[in-house]
């Protein structure tokens, strides 16, 4: 793997964490407005807009590292019709900017319907996002990479980083809605997103495990250090889950306060992250062309 | 619309990699850079006839660039539109707007654009596009010691030459529709599947 690719790691993980962030945002904007009201709003650093404003920005910056020439990235929208990286650019512009216009509509007061309208769009923009960023990687020439996992996996990645970055934000942040039943319905949500990443991993693994090789360089996936990794993924995986399910188990007690539990869930967001970013770079890393 | 092609005759090809010099000469290219490989492929197995067990083995070589495709996937998929393809059929890359986010080298089955670190962005094989225009030969072509390499229109060297079947290392010519024709070796019979391997891997991809 090439040193650029650790942009596109950092690129493509902060990327899903922000819309995760978007829709979990949006769910609680729309679903249970009482919630969000104990969000700051405008330039604090507790506004949530605003830390997801900075992360698009990070995240776009992080990507412009694999570029050779950056100075020409203005070039990068000149095939819409064709080219998927085109497309998750103009994407994650638009999801930039709706969010950058949800962050002013809210702190300037600006009338509700437009704070909605910008929140809408900024979650239809993100899920594009990650739809344009799945379709970058389905290669008819990269059998490895040409499969259903691809979008599963992302969209998997996007509601996990999502669920774990909003929970963290609202301890963070103090906001005194997060109580025991919105906790155990996250911490529910969390398992089967888990469940589907577990199982998506395995039958990805199965599939590379079957691939026919018509390249001059025979990868092997189902031996050495690429099993390795996968295997050790998966044992964070079930790790992680019996952390969560141990939490779940945990704040259904009553007086249960949620301070208690913040360290062991920030441990346990930790051990995602390892995760994630172990399985972003085994997906790299099973980059695998027809051909010469 | 006229399709400039590559002719390669596997046959008569000696692996002096003559082609791959004059390239590089031509377009100096840096150290690691090949706009122009030769492929190195041997095989083989035992065979029993009767009570005998008898070695077929074989070896023979590709000498492989751009082939200006049909149907370029690398020009579809630039996200500068920097990949242009003339009207005679030859792909060339406008370096003052490629990004050099090197996409282009993970979808070509052929390992045709090259990132060059120097510039930033990607090159390939242009076909020599300054002699074709002066109605002359690629360089590859006229350097080729025992005549293996052509080039011309694509329906008159398949005219010429017939049109064969792509051997290995080469995909499935379907995906992009290569202008390139071939004439395979004697022993380069996909049905064989007699193990066959690239054995010159690491100077192909950083000589």
């Amino acid at each position: 793997m090439h040193n650029g690719e650790w942009s596109l790691i950092s690129f493509t993980l902060l990327s899903q964490l922000s819309v995760g962030l978007v829709l979990a945002l949006g769910f609680m904007y729309f679903m249970h407005q009482s919630f969000f009201t104990g969000f700051a709003t405008g330039l604090s650093l507790r506004s949530p807009e605003l830390i997801i404003l900075i992360m698009i920005v990070f995240a776009t910056l992080l990507s412009f590292f694999h570029l050779g020439s950056p100075q020409h990235s203005y070039n990068s929208l000149n095939n819409l019709q064709g080219s998927w990286i085109s497309r998750e650019i103009l994407a994650l512009s638009m999801f930039g900017f709706g969010m950058l216009l949800f962050l002013i509509s809210r702190s300037m007061d600006w009338p509700i319907s437009l704070s909605r309208f910008f929140m809408i769009f900024s979650m239809i923009s993100g899920i594009l996002l990650i739809l344009a960023m799945s379709g970058i990687y389905m290669i008819k020439t990269v059998p490895s990479w040409n499969t259903f996992f691809t979008p599963l996996s992302f969209i998997g990645s996007t509601f996990l980083l999502g669920s774990v970055g909003m929970v963290i934000f609202m301890m963070l942040s103090g906001n005194m809605s997060l109580n025991q039943k919105f906790l155990s319905q996250i911490l529910i949500f969390m398992l089967i997103v888990m469940a589907v990443l577990i199982m998506a991993g395995g039958f990805h693994q199965y599939h590379l495990s079957q691939l026919k090789f018509t390249g001059i360089e025979q990868t092997i996936f189902n031996k050495g250090a690429f099993f390795f990794l996968f295997i050790i993924r998966m044992v964070l995986l079930f790790a992680t889950m019996i952390g969560l399910s141990y939490l779940l188990k945990v704040n259904t007690q009553i007086d249960m306060h949620i301070a208690n539990i913040q360290t062991w869930f920030i441990l346990i967001s930790l051990l995602i992250l390892i995760e994630e970013i172990m399985g972003r770079y085994l997906f790299y890393i099973s980059y695998f062309r027809v051909g010469v | 619309m006229e399709r400039l092609a590559f002719y390669f005759d596997s046959r008569n090809c000696s692996g002096c990699k003559t082609c791959q010099v004059a390239c590089k000469d031509k377009n100096d290219l840096a150290i690691g850079t090949l706009w122009r490989r030769v492929y190195e492929v041997s095989g083989g197995d035992w065979e029993q006839k009767g009570n005998a067990w008898l070695p077929h083995i074989y070896a023979y070589n590709i000498s492989l660039s751009c082939n200006h495709c049909e149907e370029p996937i690398c020009m579809k998929n630039c996200p500068s539109s920097a990949i242009k393809k003339r009207e005679d059929g030859i792909v060339t890359i406008d370096q003052s707007i490629c990004l050099g986010c090197k996409y282009c080298s993970w979808v070509c089955p052929y390992g045709a654009p090259q990132f060059n670190e120097e510039k930033g962005v990607m090159g390939k094989c242009d076909l020599c596009i300054d002699y074709v225009d002066q109605g002359k030969n690629p360089s590859c072509v006229d350097a080729c010691p025992t005549r293996s390499l052509d080039f011309g229109e694509y329906s008159e060297l398949v005219e010429k030459y017939g049109e064969k079947e792509h051997i290995y290392p080469l995909p499935n010519p379907e995906i992009t529709r290569p202008s390139l024709v071939i004439n395979p070796h004697k022993d380069a019979d996909m049905d064989k599947k007699m193990n066959p391997e690239v054995v010159n891997m690491e100077e192909v991809k950083h000589a």
